[in-house]
């Protein structure tokens, strides 16, 4: 069964862009998309998803409260929609912002394809994917507040740490 | 000649102590012969030490107060009389009070109170009290001349307090100035250091944006460039498009940033004065230029000056643009209690209205709009477009007004009307 993902981003080039790479992708599916965080909500209630790559600056409602809404919904079957964060701006407060929300992942926009597909298959199983790593701060913070999909993961290690790949935190 | 004195307090100090002591010089020497050697010599002694001691007393003030008092308790100690030099004394005790450390300032004070006691008993009260057959037992008529004799000391190192204040006091006005100029110059600089902070975001954000915007249709196009060509086919044309927006976005942002720069680092932004110079040089160009000022002129923020500057030298090149051959320009700018008002206007042909809307067409796209920010900056408001009819109905104007305020929150202003109203 492919992963299926939906995009949220208020360029629609860029979502035009990320439809292309994925869909090519035999195990990945876009199944929504969605312009602004609210209508991802509204999109996420009707539809089933397993990751959810989101923009943090939108109009209406921005990617981190969006994230924090789906985070804080009771989870799906298998734990999700799990959200991974795609951003143009390799800010540590959004990263941050991000992880307080309770995303999976966080990715800049001109991420590589292989390694975007690997991170979308890397958040649907429940990992996390940070890159650029957390800044400091967040390594020895308080974990994100997605109870239902932390209770998962143990132990968790964060990017940086010598573990899969240097990147992937399992 | 007053100023030059001022300037150099040491030469007036030793010029009034060159003629104290040949003043007693000249009583030494008129009485030479009725004293022995010995008073003689320890009067001159006296009277050159004292005359030296008025010559350093700005530059050595405590060293001068006390061999000033030294010299006083010697007197009392070895009987000799007070005569002319003493006046050095009172001199000494206002020195000491206006330029002395504060604990010699106050012996001296002390000093100066004991000075009429001493010298009235030791002198001068025996002789009166013989001569005017007066009982000794009437302490009155001393404790009244004791009173007469420190009055002057009294007096004396009152006015030097005095004077210390008041230079404390203007000690602390030039360093409040001084620190509100510091303090002007550090906001300008910070109001430039933002301004540029903003500018460089603003390119990161565009550059970053439609970049991304590329990297990502190129990934797409080349995954789908076998399965759907013609979904390629359109990626490829966005990124061209794309590219394109971005480059356009940052020569705008760039130009802003360049004419920023353009004054040079080490050149003073030209201000309000400077606008005569601009005005003949645009004069020289062909535009002829009338220029008025009303209103007191006076120094206002640096910011303020420059949009000022900038809004003048914009609008009349504007002016020249787009007046036509014959146009000729007005510039008025007065200074008022709120701030300043500039007010440019040309009786030109004018641009079109959708020119004028859309901001100018000067390559850069950001003629009004860069003033608009500008004025912003400083607080005041900008107003650009043809003037009211109230001349000639074919005649096209260009106006511009700014009202920067001086203070805080300063509001600017400015109208530009390039342009105008069809004719009849």
């Amino acid at each position: 069964m492919p992963i299926r993902v939906m995009l949220v981003d208020d360029q629609e080039l860029l979502r035009t862009g990320f439809r292309m790479v994925l869909q090519s992708q035999r195990d990945i599916e876009v199944v929504a998309e969605a312009g602004d965080g609210l209508q991802a909500l509204q999109v996420l209630a009707a539809t089933e998803v397993d990751v959810v790559l989101m923009d943090v600056r939108m109009p209406q409602m921005d990617g981190v409260e969006a994230t924090r809404r789906i985070c804080a919904a009771p989870p799906g079957p298998d734990g999700g929609p799990r959200v991974l964060i795609l951003t143009t701006f390799d800010l540590d407060e959004y990263a941050f912002a991000a992880l307080k929300a309770g995303a999976s992942g966080f990715l800049l926009k001109d991420v590589p394809p292989a390694e975007l597909v690997a991170a979308i298959h890397a958040v649907s199983g429940g990992r996390r994917w940070w890159r650029p790593p957390p800044p400091a701060a967040c390594s020895t913070a308080s974990p994100p507040s997605c109870p239902a999909r932390s209770r998962s993961r143990t132990p968790r290690r964060w990017p940086g740490s010598p573990s899969v790949s240097g990147r992937c935190c399992c | 000649m007053y100023n030059w004195f001022r300037r150099h307090p040491t030469v007036a100090d030793a010029s009034w102590a060159t003629l104290l002591f040949l003043l007693c010089a000249l009583a030494i020497a008129a009485d030479w012969g009725n004293n022995d050697l010995a008073r003689n010599a320890s009067q001159t002694l006296v009277t050159v030490v004292l005359s030296a001691m008025l010559v350093i007393r700005r530059k050595r003030p405590d060293l001068a107060v006390w061999v000033g008092i030294g010299i006083g308790l010697a007197q009392a100690a070895f009987g000799l009389t007070v005569d002319l030099a003493d006046v050095a004394l009172l001199v000494l005790a206002y020195t000491a009070a206006a330029f002395a450390h504060i604990w010699t300032s106050r012996i001296a004070l002390l000093a100066g109170l004991a000075a009429g006691p001493l010298a009235w008993l030791r002198f001068y009260s025996q002789s009166i009290h013989s001569e005017s057959n007066t009982p000794a037992g009437n302490h009155w008529v001393d404790v009244f001349m004791c009173v007469v004799f420190s009055t002057p000391f009294l007096l004396c190192w009152v006015l030097g307090r005095l004077t210390r204040i008041r230079r404390a006091y203007y000690v602390e006005l030039e360093d409040r100035a001084a620190r509100l100029e510091r303090e002007r110059d550090n906001q300008a600089k910070i109001a430039v250091a933002a301004e540029r902070a903003r500018i460089a975001r603003e390119l990161h954000d565009v550059v970053a944006h439609n970049v991304s915007v590329m990297i990502v249709q190129a990934d797409g196009a080349s995954f789908v460039m076998d399965s759907s060509p013609e979904q390629a086919k359109q990626a490829l044309a966005t990124i061209a498009g794309t590219g394109r927006q971005a480059l356009e976005e940052m020569r705008r942002l760039l130009g802003l940033l360049r004419s920023a720069d353009s004054g040079g680092e080490y050149v003073p932004q030209p201000g309000v004065e400077q606008l005569p110079e601009l005005l003949e040089q645009v004069r020289n160009a062909g535009l002829p230029v009338a220029f008025q000022v009303e209103g007191e002129p006076r120094e206002l923020p640096r910011g303020v000056e420059l949009t000022a500057y900038r809004i003048v030298q914009e609008a009349l090149t504007n002016a020249r643009k787009h007046g036509g051959p014959r146009a000729a320009a007005t510039v008025r700018i007065r200074f008022d209690d709120r701030g300043l008002d500039v007010l440019v206007e040309d009786d030109g042909r004018g641009a079109s209205a959708e020119l004028a809307r859309d901001g100018g067409q000067d390559g850069f796209g950001h003629g009004l709009i860069g003033m608009r920010e500008r004025v912003g900056m400083v607080g005041g408001t900008l107003a650009a477009g043809p003037r009211r009819q109230r001349r000639l109905p074919d005649r096209r104007q260009a106006a511009a007004q700014a009202h920067p305020l001086p203070a805080a929150g300063a509001r600017a202003a400015r109208r530009t009307r390039p342009r105008s109203y069809p004719g009849p």
